[in-house]
């Protein structure tokens, strides 16, 4: 008789304790099911605006025949031009199948087991995720009461087996972010670990007290930055990001890198899209800054309770559980994100969007209440 | 030999049923189980050993005896082809008549009427039946002290912490006294040492218990009692910051929903939705799903669904059973006069099986009988009809994101 196949006593303890992620289903199921003709994606932090013009050129021009050719293994030409951008060498870039490819290079590149990791325990979930699914231990610290990333406390918790810490600045999901002095007086006491700096939403800030990663790592050679071509850059659906950081540190980090993970087509728009210049990152910021002044007097008019930091986003708390209100919002087609998940239970994330379609959440969300 | 766990295979004779039933004695002996419960585990022994040489014949029987957090335990398991399967329900409809006093020719629900916990599961092949005594504790002094607290606020699980919660929460909340926690607070360790229940306590920085709240998590639902609250001051702050803390808790461990049939201790703010008098609440986006719906139910799992702002997709469940034989598992807990059956197998005389069981039950005089079914598995949604059509009424219903919803549906007299 055929001995039973039992899959489970094959995986490690570590990957069985985690929850798979779900991604929601497509967009003409979701109509299907709540029965709604239209839909506005307000969870994911997409650019409404798009990508620069230049991108989508150059992939309405893409040329087909080079769909059976394999890319560039190392995003050859998408390093140089971060380079040329940033004034930096090529060889300090490693470009990745959207940040969490990098995110997941980095633990694989400096964590063995019996290491861990400290980051906040309300930020980007996907640090912890990949910690865990590593079998590294995540060390997750409270946000202080201004829904930041404490600094003492993040401090306190690294010991001697801790590798890498995870700053996630402006902060998803509460916009928050740590100032210049904040950063480098951080950095000069976290001692000999790596810090990696997520700046996924650090285009979208204006105030001039916004650390630069890219300039600190001239300093301190273990910061590490990364960021991404999915949120300003509305390249969400061709999947790249990129992270820098000294040529020590990519040395190691290129060693756990998977090539040819960036496909042609994300390549050529992400290098379109470094060499437009800043006209589109101007447009989206105007964007930005109009949803948000508007969704803060319409929030406060109503008594919620607000984040509005800095990002592509905000939070706002609802008066029943945030995956009930989900429910409510998706029959009138708008779709949020809840923040259980996130560790926030009650409070929604909203994706600023243009004016027409934060009318209609507005709107929504008042029937909902 | 490891005393916490005594494992033994033998042929269900005469013979070596008496030579095996000494060692269920110096297990209750090792375990200073009181006198009364050491009688009643010894004859729950002897009763399921007789009653299943009774079903099986000389076949063979696994048995394990075992500490099982605030239980001792015996667990009885045999391949599936040594028994005829109607013989694991409590009530077998095969046979023709039950005599009390005659151990040969007694249900298993009779054979089960001296242990306190029961239940009937099918196991890699086997059919287990696992029977439980409360064990004997030391009794804690009351500690009718009502703290003080002020924020900030910490929780922790620190186990002297959480039994001090229990000292104090016994003093508190009388109408819990049924409740072996509180009736005994070391039984609340013994489970929770063991990884059976979960718990956490909110202190003030002193580390003085303020509030205590319990769970256990089964089939990615938590399902959860309190937050009691502990302080004299401060009632309303520290429920709802317990409660918050135990979402975030939950919040990344592939908990698909919380729930609690419990009226919810103090302030638990917006935290929960309410419908059927069960607190709820998902903790996940749910974008819907198809659920295989009995025709007898459908208007009521229809309200049910927009009560509880779910989108499903009803799909008529029509047919019939494959199975020719039913089995129910159920699980009694005497500490709270309940039956919770779910099937096993489904057959063609499932309504039959039901029946007799319904008959017993209510000669028993149970307060609770459920039974719980998947909407999501078109058999389990025509046990559905049929339970509904001999006075079960829906009760709750626990979502699994459209893929594993399930109804409870309780028996009204």
């Amino acid at each position: 008789m055929k001995d039973r196949f039992i899959p489970e006593i094959l995986a490690p303890d570590y990957i069985k304790a985690i929850d798979p992620y779900i991604p929601s289903i497509p967009d003409s199921e979701l109509k299907k099911m709540y029965g709604i003709n239209k839909l506005h994606r307000l969870n994911n932090n997409e650019n409404p605006l798009g990508p620069p013009s230049m991108a989508r050129k150059v992939l309405e021009d893409f040329e087909m025949g080079r769909v059976s050719i394999y890319p560039s293994g190392d995003s050859y030409y998408i390093r140089y031009a971060l380079a040329e951008k940033f004034k930096k060498s090529p060889q300090q870039f490693l470009v990745g199948n959207g940040s969490n490819e990098v995110i997941a290079c980095a633990i694989k590149a400096f964590c063995q087991s019996g290491d861990n990791i400290v980051t906040a325990e309300r930020t980007y979930a996907t640090y912890e995720w990949i910690a865990e699914f590593s079998g590294i231990e995540p060390k997750l610290v409270p946000l202080n009461e201004k829904y930041e990333y404490d600094p003492e406390r993040m401090l306190a918790a690294i010991d001697d087996n801790t590798k890498i810490i995870f700053i996630c600045n402006p902060n998803n999901p509460t916009g928050t972010w740590w100032s210049k002095d904040t950063m480098v007086n951080f950095i000069e006491r976290a001692g000999n670990r790596i810090i990696v700096i997520d700046e996924a939403y650090g285009e979208f800030v204006e105030n001039c007290d916004f650390p630069d990663a890219m300039e600190l790592m001239n300093t301190y050679e273990n910061v590490v930055c990364f960021r991404t071509f999915s949120k300003m850059y509305g390249l969400a659906g061709i999947r790249i990001g990129y992270l820098c950081g000294s040529d020590k540190c990519i040395d190691l980090l290129r060693r756990a890198y998977t090539v040819y993970s960036v496909n042609s087509l994300g390549q050529v728009a992400a290098k379109a899209a470094i060499e437009q210049g800043d006209e589109h990152i101007k447009q989206t910021r105007i964007m930005v800054n109009e949803a948000r002044n508007y969704l803060r007097k319409e929030f406060e008019n109503m008594g919620i309770e607000m984040q509005l930091g800095e990002g592509i986003f905000c939070m706002a708390k609802m008066n029943c559980p945030d995956t009930t209100m989900y429910r409510r919002l998706m029959k009138h087609g708008i779709m949020v994100r809840t923040m259980t998940g996130f560790r926030f239970p009650n409070w929604i994330r909203i994706t600023y969007s243009t004016m027409d379609v934060m009318r209609d959440f507005i709107e929504a969300l008042k029937q909902c209440i | 030999m490891n005393s916490k766990e005594i494992q033994i295979k033998i042929s269900l004779t005469t013979k070596y049923i008496s030579a095996v039933l000494p060692v269920f004695q110096a297990f209750t002996a090792e375990y200073k189980l009181e006198k009364k419960a050491a009688t009643r585990f010894q004859l729950a022994a002897e009763e399921f050993l007789t009653y299943l040489q009774g079903a099986c014949g000389t076949e063979q029987v696994e048995i394990m005896i075992f500490e099982n957090g605030k239980y001792l335990s015996m667990r009885f398991c045999i391949k599936q082809e040594s028994i005829d399967l109607s013989g694991l329900n409590l009530i077998d409809i095969y046979k023709k008549s039950y005599i009390e006093d005659d151990l040969e020719s007694m249900s298993l629900l009779l054979a089960g009427r001296s242990v306190d916990e029961f239940n009937v599961s099918i196991e890699e092949g086997q059919y287990c039946i696992t029977a439980s005594i409360e064990r004997t504790f030391e009794q804690l002094k009351p500690y009718a002290i009502r703290p003080t607290i002020k924020p900030p606020y910490k929780t922790s699980q620190n186990r002297d912490i959480l039994l001090l919660s229990f000292q104090i929460a016994k003093e508190i909340y009388p109408d819990m006294a049924g409740n072996s926690y509180f009736r005994n607070p070391y039984s609340f360790l013994a489970d929770y040492d063991k990884g059976y229940i979960q718990a956490f306590c909110i202190t003030d920085e002193k580390e003085t218990p303020a509030a205590i709240v319990i769970w256990r998590v089964i089939s990615g639902t938590a399902i959860f009692k309190g937050p009691y609250v502990l302080s004299q001051n401060n009632r309303e702050d520290i429920g709802g910051h317990t409660i918050e803390q135990l979402i975030m808790k939950l919040a990344k461990q592939n908990i698909i929903c919380m729930i609690t049939e419990e009226s919810l201790y103090e302030n638990s703010g917006d935290y929960f939705d309410f419908v059927n008098g069960v607190h709820y609440r998902l903790m996940e986006e749910d974008n819907g799903g198809n659920l295989w719906v009995p025709d007898q139910l459908k208007e009521t799992i229809q309200k049910h669904l927009e009560k509880m702002e779910l989108t499903r997709q009803i799909i008529s469940a029509q047919g019939s059973f494959e199975a020719e034989r039913s089995l129910i598992s159920t699980n009694i807990v005497k500490e709270e006069n309940r039956i919770n059956m779910t099937p096993n197998i489904l057959g063609r005389d499932f309504e039959q099986v039901l029946e007799a069981h319904i008959v017993e039950f209510e000669k028993r005089c149970f307060d609770i009988i459920t039974i719980e079914l998947k909407l999501t598995d078109r058999q389990q949604a025509l046990a559905a009809g049929i339970a509904g059509a001999m006075g079960f009424k829906l009760w709750y219903l626990i979502p699994g994101e459209g893929i594993s919803d399930r109804v409870v549906l309780r028996y009204e007299r």
